[in-house]
Parts: C-alpha cells; structure tokens; sequence
C-alpha cells in the first residue's frame, strides 16, 4: 500500500477529516485506499490525478517512514 | 413568623441511554490485513490509525434531556482490551490516544499493528452525568473485535460487496413498514409498491462474496462458505458458533455468491465468513450488524377543545426522524399514551401510533379550575425482533408456515 501527504486544507475540501489522520502544519498523511476510493475524487482517474487535486504526493510504505522520521507528525 | 418550608422538586423521567461502538475509519478498518510477502500491514496503523467511537445516545422520554449526543458529557471513560483496563496494559502504552473534547470525546486513536492471525476485544465504559437527578448513569459498549489476516499475493482473499460495519436503522426500512401496512390492511400489496419498498436500507441485507487467489476471481463452483458468529475472545482466539439457515433465526441464506442476513433479528453481532477449498480454509472476512438508534420526537396531534357532552377523546401521535415523518410509527416505537389533569397524573390511556380513551378515566373536571387536560405520549424504540414460541419451545408460524417474530 501507498500513502499520500497532500494539503491539508485541500483535504478537507474533498471531505477528509483531520480527525483519525497524521498531520504535521498544512500537511495530512491519507492511505491509498481512502483516495483511491473518495467520491469526492472521481472526477480524476489515477491515483496520480487524485493526488494532484490534493496538491499531494504519493509515497511507497518505506518512503513515508523516512519522511515521519523527520518529525513533527501529530494526530490530527 | 416565617411558616415551615417545603422543598418541592421538578420530576424527571430517568434517562435511557444506548450505546454502540463503530469504526469511524472505515479504509483503515478493524481488520487489518498482513502481507507476508512483503512484511507489511494494510493499512499500517502507526501511519494511518484506525479510529473507534463511541456512540452514545441519552433521552427521556418527558423531553427534558436536551443532548442527545451525549459524547460530550462523558465522564470515566474507560476502554477495554479483552475485558483489561487498557490503562494498564504496557505493550499498549504509547499506541494509543483517547479523545477528551467535543462530539468525538472518548474516541479511540489506534496506533497499534496487532501480530498477524490475532484478534482481540476492545470495549468501552463511562459514566454520563444527569445533572437533572443529580444521579451517574453507567453506559456500556458490547466489544467490537480488532484482528489481523495473513496474505499474500499469491494467497486466497475473500471481499464482501458490503460494509464492514452494517447499521441498520429501522426508521430509515421502507420494506419493514410496507409489509406492516399489508398485513395491518393499510395498504394493498402489490409487486411494484413491494420493488420500491425494497432497497439498500430494507432488513433482509444480501451481502455478495468474491473470493479471489491473487488477482484472478474463483468460480463460486470452486469453493464454498461457511458463516460463524463471533461469541467471544480467549487467548487472542476468536471463539466461533457455526451459523446455517436452520439454527440461527436471522440467517436466510448461505452460498458461496452471496450471504443474506434478516436484520430486524440483531441487536448487535459479529460474524466471520470463511472459504474453504478441499475442506481447508484459505480465507475469512469479518463483518458485523448493529441496529441503530437514531434520535426522534414525538407529539400529539389533535388540538381540537373538548365539548361537554364528549365522552371519549381521539389522538394520534406524529414522530420525526431526521427531518422526516415517520410512517406508522408504531411498528418502530412503544409509544404509551398518558394524561394529567388537575386531580390525577401520569394515568396510562394505552398504547399505538393513535388512542381512543374515556374522559371519564383521566379525572378532567368541570370548573374553570379543573376543566383542562394534558395529553401527551412515551416513546422509545423498540429493539430488535425475537422469534415468537410456544411454552414448549417451538417456533410459532402463520398459516404458511412463516416463522412469526415480534418486538
């Protein structure tokens, strides 16, 4: 599985809730399936098309662990 | 000189309370699936947590209870790991976060990946306080089950054309009330008004079954299913009663296409639905049905005054649900109806969706002073349905051979 940081108040636009998610300032950690699945996204095809209604970008499992490690990740 | 004092109090109807707990992330679920291939959890919950609330609805039924959401108001809030404080379990600690404001106070935040093939229990208690009788009532969550599943690419995986979590409103199944009028001799049947009653939020839930070995579909031919209610957790092992059409009342129907659940029959439960191929089994999928308990209002409708020759008094009451009136309301609610007067209170005129009673039994008088009369109605919610039986144990039917069930 894949993950997506995008925008967090472009997130919240589409319907994501802040609440049950990772954020860290204006940016909010989403699993593949919730933007594969958004109905809210259907306009776009791909996941990457989704993302970039999010102003997201997509992350293996390994490469979103590097970026958390950065640090200043919260529960939403 | 002062007289003696004498403190008289408002009276309060006690507050009824329903709780639930549902997954409020339904694409990080409480089950989590683990690919052994690659060694890695499906969601993996330190990075996309799987959050549990708490649903707690309070009422009175005298309307003095003016938040029904009662989340808020809660108060020695307590989650359970297999009937353990979670509190006071270490590999616990630091994966998990309770939430303390708001409409979500006491949700839970899971961090935690939980070892592959393992399931446990969470549940939950708290304390709303009743500020109106100054008394704490305890609420109590039934558990929902937290597990992990073993795959991997090449493996079998079974999905579930439904949600994980089935709620079911009754105030929202157009079949359950068609059929009462029907039966009641409301309305007449017909097989296009019975099409229209029947959609995604009628009782009887047809949930569809794939069953897929890596990418490829197999053939409902090639396997079959079996359905098992979840009763309890010991060792990190769910315990499992096997469900057929014949032992368990709410079960319609089992193949390998499809399981089809009667849900006016569940209160709450969870079931797990294995795939067995040569008499192994090579998958399983958890799901479970609540009944919900939405919040409405009541009121009596006749406004009309009372003539003095009249001798009874006719009613009927309205309730809304979400912004909607409620079809015949009766066959969803208790709905008692009561009278005061100024010589009696609180006096029972009978129960239904509409009442005939006698003035002469609610006590209303003939003086300016006394000449006046309070009608008003109870509800609560009926739970779910039970299949009616004779002293004997046998199941009684109607002249088809029906299993009759009432609430």
């Amino acid at each position: 599985m894949r993950y997506i940081i995008a925008n967090k108040n472009q997130a919240v636009t589409y319907g994501f809730p802040i609440h049950g998610h990772r954020v860290n300032g204006n940016l909010i950690l989403l699993n593949e399936k919730e933007v594969a699945c958004s109905h809210a996204l259907s306009s776009a095809k791909t996941l990457g098309d989704k993302c970039k209604l999010l102003a997201g970008t997509i992350y293996t499992h390994q490469g979103v662990i590097n970026e958390l490690e950065q640090g200043g990740w919260n529960n939403g | 000189m002062e007289s003696q004092r004498k403190r008289i109090r408002r009276y309060y109807k006690p507050l009824t309370t329903m709780a639930n707990l549902v997954c409020s992330t339904p694409l990080s679920p409480v089950t989590q699936v683990y690919n052994s291939d690659i060694r890695q959890y499906e969601p993996d919950r330190p990075l996309s947590p799987t959050v549990v609330h708490p649903n707690v609805v309070a009422n009175a039924s005298d309307g003095s209870w003016r938040t029904p959401q009662a989340n808020a108001l809660l108060a020695n809030m307590k989650w359970f790991v297999n009937g353990v404080d979670i509190t006071t379990l270490s590999e616990w600690s630091g994966l998990y976060e309770i939430d303390l404001v708001g409409s979500t106070r006491g949700d839970i935040t899971i961090r935690k990946n939980l070892e592959p093939g393992s399931y446990l229990e969470l549940s939950f208690e708290a304390d709303i306080a009743d500020t109106r009788l100054g008394v704490n009532v305890h609420v109590k969550c039934d558990p929902i089950v937290l597990s992990t599943v073993d795959k991997s690419d090449d493996d079998y995986s079974m999905a579930l054309g439904d949600d994980q979590i089935i709620v079911y409103d009754p105030f929202k199944d157009k079949l359950h009330v068609y059929e009462y009028k029907t039966s009641h001799g409301l309305a007449t049947a017909s097989a296009a008004e019975l099409a229209a009653s029947t959609d995604e939020n009628s009782y009887l839930r047809t949930i569809p079954v794939h069953l897929y070995k890596g990418a490829a579909a197999v053939l409902p031919a090639n396997f079959t299913v079996k359905l098992y209610q979840i009763t309890g957790i010991t060792g990190g092992t769910a315990q499992l009663s096997e469900l057929t059409t014949t032992n368990a009342d709410e079960v319609e129907a089992v193949t390998s296409s499809e399981v089809s659940i009667d849900l006016r029959l569940v209160e709450k439960k969870d079931y797990l639905l294995r795939a067995f191929v040569n008499n192994a089994v090579v998958a399983e999928k958890q799901f479970s049905v609540n009944r919900a308990y939405p919040k409405f209002t009541i009121r009596p409708t006749n406004g009309t005054g009372i003539n003095p020759g009249d001798t009874e008094r006719y009613d009927v009451a309205m309730v809304d649900c979400d912004g909607t009136t409620v079809d015949c309301p009766e066959c969803i609610i208790k709905i008692i109806w009561k009278t005061d007067t100024a010589a009696y209170t609180d006096v029972t005129q009978g129960e239904g969706g509409d009442i005939v009673f006698q003035l002469s039994n609610t006590g209303i008088g003939n003086t300016y002073l006394d000449d006046w009369l309070d009608v008003y109605c109870e509800g609560t919610q009926k739970e779910s349905h039970s299949v009616a039986i004779n002293e004997d144990g046998a199941e009684l039917t109607d002249e088809n051979g029906d299993t009759l069930i009432f609430n």
